[in-house]
């Protein structure tokens, strides 16, 4: 029997999901990123026969990320690894060494090497990088419908505010990482480094539509003075509402309430675990379920058009007429090169 | 019929466009870059006069007698054309100005803004490398500048009493119709100059040319590529390897290559005269 809530037991028949703006269409090409629970939507598109977009290799297994950039926890990250790929951000922290005398990247420490152990030399994983770099560019170019799985607001930040997955102690890092603070990214940051994402992943790919998701997997410590479940609360809460805020402010975003469909009380505690932290296979596969039915779309959509050769919509500004302006009065002389005239 | 043509680099191409519509006429060609010298310059002037008509490319006072305001006096037998330019495939082209006057470099006077900037901020060549990418290119604008040439172009070319805005589309649709920013491709400059003659008065509105009656003499010089970001944009063919001018013994450079050439020929300009270059300001603000 169905609750006060209009839900029943263990929630079945429970679905939350709103009428999209868009679906994911079979020619669709899906990149995806974030936190942990981002690597479901991999294997789940897979499955469904939708096309996974994967530009770099991973080795034997298929890979959960679209390129080899590991769990992208926070905002910041997923803004500072744009960046970085498109030679706009070069942090102090270049190569991490490891006790094991292994080398590292710090942006991605556990993504290179046998088992994610490391790289002989810093030269290796900086060579790595580049080729990493690329196959990000190609993801963030390629890709149709990017997915981005918002799942801290901690996080900690070398000396130049590169934001790490994860803090050199905790690997026993032996050379190269500067300081690493602390840092709690507000609703209004989380916000702001969303903003930027899309205002830069839009100039590099027009007609990218966002699907946003919040993690609902569980803060599993906190470094503020408090309790665990009371940081839980108001990370969550900061990363709905700046998903929200984008939503409402973009017809490209669709939020899908992953987090809203684990965490509903019809639901726990069948979706999650023993620990109540890790989401449970019944919790993903009502997740999967319901993304499936409202997300995923069984014909192709219309192509979409090439912005590229139509007329700019902004008139040129006069800085860029008076430049226009005299490089046609320009006259070349390079033909004098080839005559061997000298004037 | 007696036809002289005094233009810019592109003045082989309409005098090869003059002679294919007008056979019948004996035709005298200038290029104004090397009417250097009052010598010279009087000469062609002299020259000119004695044709029934003129086509010419107005400059400024100091060329004297082959200048726009002198052969003015000409009347209905002088046409002024200006010089067909499109940057809308090299936006990253530009001249660098010294007090020496325009910088040469690799690629003769062009040079490219991102290299500039990569150079200002101190970037190495490799590091350079990374700038030549679809975020840049969004950021610095690159994206929106096919736009703003064609709207520039077809407004300047109005200007001089021709309509050119329907060429954009047949063009477009061969594909990439500049070498450089100044050069037209061959078959693009046919179009351009049966306008030119038609505004002239030389030939009827529905005469045609075989475009290959033009010689493509512009696609030896320097020319930078379409690079991939701003090709893919466009869904055209691009690449990186940047061309020198002809006489030197190397014809293509691949962009590290390119960029340690650039990098030597930025570091004899002053950091004046190469902040001083239309929207590096921006690009070094985007850099950071």
């Amino acid at each position: 029997m169905a609750g006060p809530t209009g839900l029943e037991p263990g929630g079945v028949g429970f679905d939350p999901v709103g009428e999209p703006p868009f679906r994911i269409g079979p020619g669709d090409r899906v990149a995806a990123a974030g936190s942990c629970f981002a690597q479901h939507i991999a294997r789940n598109l897979r499955e469904a026969g939708f096309n996974f977009l994967q530009t770099e290799a991973a080795g034997a297994d298929d890979s959960p990320f679209s390129a080899q950039f590991g769990n992208i926890y926070t905002a910041c990250q997923l803004r500072q690894l744009l960046l970085r790929a498109y030679g706009l951000m070069r942090p102090v922290d270049e190569v991490w060494r490891l006790p094991s005398g292994k080398f590292v990247d710090p942006f991605r420490p556990q993504m290179l090497g046998e088992n994610g152990a490391g790289l002989d030399s810093a030269e290796a994983v900086i060579a790595a990088r580049e080729a990493h770099f690329m196959a990000v560019r190609e993801m963030f170019e390629r890709c149709t419908v990017f997915i981005f799985t918002l799942g801290l607001t901690e996080a900690w930040l070398a000396e130049d505010g590169a934001a790490l997955p994860v803090p050199p102690g905790v690997l026993g890092v032996q050379a190269g990482a500067s300081e690493a603070r602390f840092k709690n990214f507000t609703t209004l940051e989380v916000w702001t480094h969303l903003e930027e994402v899309l205002a830069d992943l839009c100039l590099v790919n027009p007609d990218v539509r966002i699907i946003l998701t919040v993690s609902p997997v569980a803060l599993a410590a906190t470094y503020e003075p408090r309790h665990v479940s009371l940081s839980n609360v108001l990370s969550k809460a900061a990363l709905r509402l700046a998903a929200e805020e984008m939503r409402q402010r973009h017809a490209r975003i669709c939020y899908f309430p992953a987090y809203e469909i684990v965490t509903a009380l019809a639901n726990v505690p069948l979706t999650y675990e023993a620990d109540l932290r890790s989401v449970s296979p019944h919790g993903v596969a009502q997740v999967m379920g319901l993304f499936n039915r409202h997300m995923l779309a069984g014909a192709d959509r219309p192509a979409a058009v090439a912005p590229g050769m139509a007329l700019a919509q902004a008139a040129p500004s006069a800085e860029y007429q008076a430049d226009f302006a005299a490089r046609t009065r320009i006259i070349c002389d390079e033909d004098l090169l080839a005559s061997g005239h000298d004037g | 019929m007696k036809i002289g043509i005094v233009f810019s680099c592109q003045q082989r191409m309409l005098a090869d466009v003059v002679r294919a519509v007008r056979p019948d006429a004996q035709l005298l060609h200038f290029d104004a870059a090397h009417l250097t010298g009052p010598t010279v310059r009087e000469a062609v002037g002299h020259a000119l006069r004695e044709c029934d008509h003129v086509l010419a490319i107005p400059l400024p006072p100091e060329y004297g007698p082959v200048a726009m305001a002198a052969l003015e006096e000409m009347g209905s037998r002088l046409t002024a054309l200006p010089s067909f330019g499109f940057a809308g495939f090299h936006p990253d082209t530009v001249y660098v100005e010294t007090e020496r006057g325009f910088l040469d470099g690799p690629t003769h006077h062009y040079h490219s803004r991102i290299a500039i900037a990569g150079y200002l901020t101190g970037r190495t060549p490799r590091q350079s490398m990374a700038l030549y990418n679809a975020l840049v290119f969004g950021r610095c604008g690159y994206f929106e500048v096919f736009g703003h040439e064609r709207r520039l172009a077809v407004a300047l070319f109005a200007q001089f009493g021709m309509a050119i805005d329907h060429l954009f589309d047949h063009w477009v649709a061969r594909g990439c119709f500049m070498h450089s920013i100044n050069h037209p491709v061959h078959w693009a400059f046919a179009d351009l100059g049966l306008v030119m003659c038609r505004r002239a008065g030389l030939i009827e509105a529905d005469v045609t040319i075989d475009p290959g009656l033009v010689g493509d003499d512009l696609v030896k010089h320097a020319a930078h590529p379409l690079l991939p970001p701003l090709a893919r944009r466009l869904r055209l063919p691009g690449g990186t390897d940047y061309k020198r001018s002809h006489p030197s013994e190397i014809h293509h450079l691949a962009l590290e290559e390119f960029l340690q050439h650039e990098y030597d020929a930025l570091a004899t300009a002053s950091r004046a005269e190469l902040e001083a270059v239309p929207m590096v300001s921006n690009l070094l603000a985007i850099l950071g």
